[in-house]
């Protein structure tokens, strides 16, 4: 009987903290462990994107093209419940290759070195002078400030060949597309 | 031993092969059932953060984070603050595809997964198929390492082999200067990041699975910066492949005292 007592003790205290919880959770704003004088306030905004593509073959390219993807080619959704920026940034500084690999430039192709823009028209059909570079080295560019919730965001890759290349090999690299808050 | 194991490609779908052979998920009983224990194991799911307005939640097959934005104000040499990011993994399933060649005599192999089975069970596949009708195949065991091993291959034959399974998600946490902030705020921003904690940075996450992440900011008492405001970025990337890679990222934006 006891133990029984003490048993519905524990559940009513459970039970309590349970409801307390759910009154004032959602509009807690700091946290345990932080110094006593120092605010930490957070709002519950998610950030969420699909990419409509994850992977593209330029294909064979000559020395001192430019291969573009189409314009609209990768679509991101913006499933967030806040509007996005989205950036754009090349992960690697060398191409991974069977060869020796290009190099990557943040803003021209030469030498054994390749370049990307990125298209921010928002799908406008075709290439036109609304491109930023692709980079390696931060501040990264940005495609879009504030991308409205539930939008979509179109855009394409370009890729500026080397103006001469001794690696022939298939040449790999990613790149990211970051989604944050916008301010 | 396998002569050859042929990736042959990612979204080659042969599910309606007449004369092959499938083994569905949960109707057979593996012969030799052994789990392996990853180093790496996931928790059960965590309440999400008390912050977060459902309503406005993303659909759970998508993966989010949450929040977007933590301000944290007064702060001073030798404060300290934390506060969790939850991250939602809405991958549930993998597909892969191989040409496997076998030996004569060799009936069981390991076969490699690209993305790893959801708590190492054999509970996680749904679906083994071959288009060969002479294979009569049953999953006996998996190893992170080593992949999944099959049973009941015809020897010194060869086919295209299709696994669907539940897959677990690596998640890896990073600390970066924002991309787009103010510069006044990324001159400093190396010694900034050593002043963060992430509790987890490479989490693994079982399908639809949602967890806090604890992050804590702690500044030294000898920091010599003098700026105002701070702004960092913890960016939250999955194991994905490919040439085209989502990142979310939280902002946090410190102020100091002052």
């Amino acid at each position: 009987m006891k133990r029984f007592r003490k048993s519905l003790k524990v559940w009513a205290v459970v039970a309590t903290l349970s409801l307390l919880g759910a009154i004032f959770g959602p509009f807690a704003v700091a946290s345990a462990a932080t110094s006593a004088d120092v605010s930490v306030t957070a709002r519950g905004a998610f950030v969420s994107y699909t990419a409509g593509q994850t992977t593209y073959n330029f294909g064979t390219v000559a020395a001192s093209s430019t291969t573009n993807t189409t314009v609209g080619w990768l679509v991101f959704t913006n499933l967030s419940s806040v509007t996005t920026n989205i950036s754009v940034q090349m992960l690697a500084t060398t191409y991974t290759s069977t060869g020796a690999g290009w190099t990557h430039s943040d803003t021209a192709a030469g030498v054994n070195t390749a370049a990307m823009k990125a298209s921010s028209n928002n799908g406008t059909p075709t290439w036109d002078a609304s491109t930023v570079f692709v980079k390696f080295t931060a501040p990264y560019n940005w495609l879009v400030s504030t991308n409205p919730i539930g939008s979509d965001y179109k855009t394409g890759l370009s890729l500026l060949a080397p103006t001469s290349f001794t690696d022939g090999f298939s040449n790999n690299n990613t790149v990211r597309f970051t989604f944050t808050q916008a301010p | 031993m396998i002569k050859r194991l042929i990736l042959t490609g990612l979204l080659v779908l042969l599910t309606g092969c007449s004369n092959g052979y499938t083994y569905e998920g949960n109707t057979t009983t593996p012969a030799a059932s052994v789990e392996t224990k990853s180093p790496t194991t996931t928790k059960p799911s965590s309440p999400t953060t008390k912050l977060i307005d459902t309503e406005k939640r993303p659909p759970e097959t998508t993966t989010w984070i949450s929040p977007g934005k933590v301000l944290i104000g007064n702060f001073y040499r030798g404060a300290e603050a934390e506060y969790p990011i939850t991250i939602h993994n809405g991958g549930t399933t993998g597909t892969d595809t191989k040409k496997v060649t076998t030996d004569p005599g060799e009936t069981e192999a390991d076969i490699s997964l690209n993305s790893l089975l959801s708590r190492n069970s054999l509970k996680s596949i749904d679906r083994l198929s071959s288009d060969n009708s002479k294979d009569t195949l049953v999953p006996v065991s998996y190893n992170p390492d080593t992949g999944l091993k099959i049973r009941g291959f015809s020897p010194a034959d060869t086919r295209v082999l299709v696994m669907q399974y539940q897959a677990d998600t690596k998640f890896t946490i990073e600390v970066k200067p924002p991309d787009w902030a103010d510069q006044a705020y990324v001159d400093e921003i190396k010694e900034v990041v050593d002043w963060i904690i992430i509790v987890d940075p490479t989490p693994v996450l079982a399908p639809l699975e949602t967890r806090e992440i604890m992050v804590q900011i702690k500044m030294p008492f000898n920091s010599k910066i003098t700026m105002k405001q701070l702004e960092f970025w913890t960016v939250v990337v999955s194991d994905q492949k490919g040439q085209v890679q989502v990142a979310l990222a939280t902002r946090w934006i410190i102020t100091m005292r002052g």
